[in-house]
């Protein structure tokens, strides 16, 4: 079939139009699974907030204007869970997806593993942070993140790791900024 | 005259070694960012938030008024010159901007950006001193009034964004929680905290922007699967006469729109660039050239983004009311120094207000003289494997977020919001009403509460105050302007439907 102008070519999504129905409604389905856990998650602060108490005599308590806010959100997770992504015609073209902020690119499944690694690496400053102490724990976390993220041979990425997270210890020192010192590992060797 | 002593106090007080030198560097370091693809002001103002604690409450706020200043020249850079624009805004200036970088006109285009930010700046400056002297008016208002404004300052965020009223309304429900987390200002009960001591004195503001505009930004990058085409031919910096002539009228034009524009809270920086592109190829003799590097197309929006950038402060300066999400984080920086933006500061702390405007002033000038010598700097800047700038970035994002409060919980809040804010971000719910609210939600529940209090618990006693009412009428014109608006949309895809069907 030709190209028509009602059926999308594969041009990249610049203007709101995305590759057929299947996309929509994957985008769709997201926006209806998201707003059912805003419904679970916004029920569950109106329960807390009427908790807290509404009102302290004539007084307005701790949990009033948290109780309204919730309740706003009860409402409208249910008009997100109804609308979904908004209605996507038949074209492709979905009127959600057209507003100005849609610049994002659709990202591919090596993107994603990307993203899955980067956000895992994340794992490395949380937890090693401070029994490390910042030189060690951001060493390893550059190495790893330019080694797969940025497709650098491991000992380039070792050496620009140390060189990086020295450089910004100095840095931060010079300007009185506090970074973790390995007193955890020190007392772990120490007992 | 009283305007012009003001300012010069203001400038008696920037002009020092130290605070210059914090000015220069935002400014560096704003284009720094701001070159970073995809980055926008409000990305670039939250990665470099924590810089704000490094110094004393003016040099900060004049350091991040620079930052901002820098990152929306850095934004014209890439739309300039990869057709990257780093915001909405910036995508007008792109329409003729890279058309003027094929033809190996680039330099020409990033001169008359950098000319045209300059004059839509200063002019509106002067339009910000005069404004300021109504600033003592805004003293009058009651907690009630200031309530409403609030309200209706955020219900022009939402309704003028763009983008779905529901979603934008869930996106500020999700930031006034995140702003309630903590002890409570009134009774001292702990809400939402789940019986953790880190979350007793609330989430902290630098993290979560930080997460949901910077961090986002960076995991959409990640996952972009596109390579970046970079030019280093940036040709002559040089303007002809007959540049200089086709942009007077754009400049003069842009600095009156993007005034005015400015001063109504929420109005989308996109949308007056826009204006501005579509005004000067109105007026244009020959408006087939736009599109194909009209210098016009340029000069327009960015002197209306520039001047819209100076307006912008006139709400938050006059009534403490951030009109953007860039704003709300000039606001945090404002109150992680324990002052207050509003009528007040130019009473309290008139020479962090007079030097705030003063230094929009200097910035203006610094940017002007650094934009133009420094283009080749960021294109090397962009030459760098995408890849690795993530990797840069991520380091200094942790090292940020933790030097906050020397906390690996910051670190992990700035990974939580980052990723709720991607995940959201993905399903096209705006992060600019979060961002308004975690600001202005303290200052709401505040104000809410006091009027009921004083009203005895009546909800009646809202309405006790003719400021508030014509604010809640307002609020309703915008809301009732916005359902009719997305009504009207429904019914014409409900009618086109059936004949796209049988077509094809």
């Amino acid at each position: 079939m030709q190209p028509s102008a009602h059926f999308p070519t594969h041009d990249p999504p610049t203007d709101g139009r995305v590759d057929g129905p299947p996309n929509g409604l994957r985008r769709d389905l997201g926006d209806r699974i998201t707003a059912l856990i805003l419904l679970g998650i916004s029920v569950a602060l109106l329960v807390t907030s009427i908790d807290y108490g509404l009102f302290n005599g004539t007084n307005p308590g701790p949990g009033l204007f948290p109780a309204i806010v919730a309740g706003a959100l009860v409402v409208l997770s249910v008009l997100w869970l109804i609308t979904g992504a908004g209605a996507i015609r038949r074209d492709g073209t979905n009127p959600a997806l057209a507003d100005e902020d849609d610049d994002d690119a659709e990202i591919d499944a090596a993107g994603w593993r990307r993203i899955v690694y980067v956000v895992a690496m994340t794992l490395v400053p949380l937890l090693l942070l401070e029994p490390l102490g910042y030189f060690v724990a951001m060493t390893i976390y550059l190495t790893g993140l330019l080694t797969i993220n940025a497709r650098i041979k491991p000992w380039i990425a070792l050496t620009v790791s140390l060189l990086g997270a020295g450089v910004t210890l100095i840095g931060a020192d010079a300007l009185g900024v506090s970074l973790p010192t390995p007193l955890g590992l020190l007392n772990l060797i120490g007992r | 005259m009283s305007a012009l002593n003001d300012l010069l106090l203001g400038l008696q007080h920037i002009l020092t070694p130290e605070i210059l030198l914090f000015a220069v560097l935002g400014c560096a370091l704003g284009m720094l960012t701001g070159v970073l693809p995809g980055f926008g002001p409000a990305a670039a103002t939250a990665l470099l938030l924590p810089v704000a604690f490094l110094a004393g409450p003016t040099a900060s706020i004049v350091m991040m008024a620079a930052i901002y200043y820098g990152s929306m020249y850095g934004g014209t850079i890439t739309s300039v010159l990869l057709n990257v624009p780093g915001e909405v805004s910036s995508v007008a200036t792109a329409l003729d901007g890279y058309p003027m970088t094929k033809q190996g006109r680039a330099g020409q285009a990033l001169a008359i950006a950098a000319i045209g930010s300059f004059i839509g700046g200063a002019i509106s400056i002067v339009g910000m001193l005069f404004a300021a002297q109504f600033a003592s008016l805004a003293l009058a208002l009651t907690y009630l009034d200031i309530f409403a404004f609030s309200l209706l300052a955020l219900t022009l965020v939402i309704g003028l964004t763009g983008s779905s009223m529901i979603k934008g309304l869930i996106s500020a429900s999700l930031g006034l929680f995140v702003g309630m987390v903590g002890l409570d200002q009134f009774t001292g009960v702990p809400r939402f905290t789940g019986g953790s001591l880190n979350l007793y004195d609330g989430i902290d503001f630098v993290a979560v922007v930080m997460g949901i505009f910077g961090l986002a930004e960076i995991l959409e990058s990640i996952g972009d699967p596109k390579d970046r085409d970079i030019s280093s031919k940036i040709g002559s910096l040089r303007l002809s006469w007959s540049d200089f002539r086709s942009s007077f009228g754009p400049i003069g034009r842009g600095t009156v729109l993007g005034f005015f524009f400015g001063l109504i809270p929420g109005s989308p920086a996109a949308a007056c660039s826009f204006t501005s592109y579509a005004l000067e190829r109105r007026v244009s003799k020959t408006p087939e050239r736009f599109g194909k590097g009209a210098i016009e197309g340029v000069a327009g929006p960015e002197t209306a983004n520039n001047a819209l950038g100076v307006s912008n402060f006139i709400p938050l300066l006059t009534l403490g009311i951030p009109s953007s999400a860039t704003m709300a984080i000039l606001l945090g920086a404002f109150t992680i120094h324990g002052l207050t933006p509003g009528p007040m500061l130019f009473q309290q702390s008139p020479e962090v207000a007079w030097g705030l405007i003063a230094s929009l002033l200097v910035s203006n000038v610094i940017l002007l003289a650094m934009a133009l010598p420094l283009v080749r700097v960021w294109v090397s800047v962009l030459k760098i494997p995408p890849r690795i700038l993530q990797v840069i970035t991520l380091g200094f994002m942790t090292v940020g977020a933790y030097a906050v409060t020397t906390s690996v919980f910051n670190v992990m809040v700035m990974w939580i919001a980052g990723l709720i804010g991607f995940g959201l971000r993905r399903l096209k719910v705006p992060m600019a009403p979060a961002a308004l609210t975690l600001v202005l939600g303290p200052m709401l529940e505040e104000n809410f509460r006091r009027a009921l209090d004083i009203s005895r618990g009546e909800f009646s006693g809202l309405f006790g105050s003719t400021a508030a009412n014509v604010a809640y009428a307002l609020i309703a014109t915008v809301l009732a302007v916005k359902i009719l608006g997305a009504f009207w949309r429904a019914v014409q895809a409900f009618r086109s439907t059936p004949s796209t069907v049988s077509s094809s």
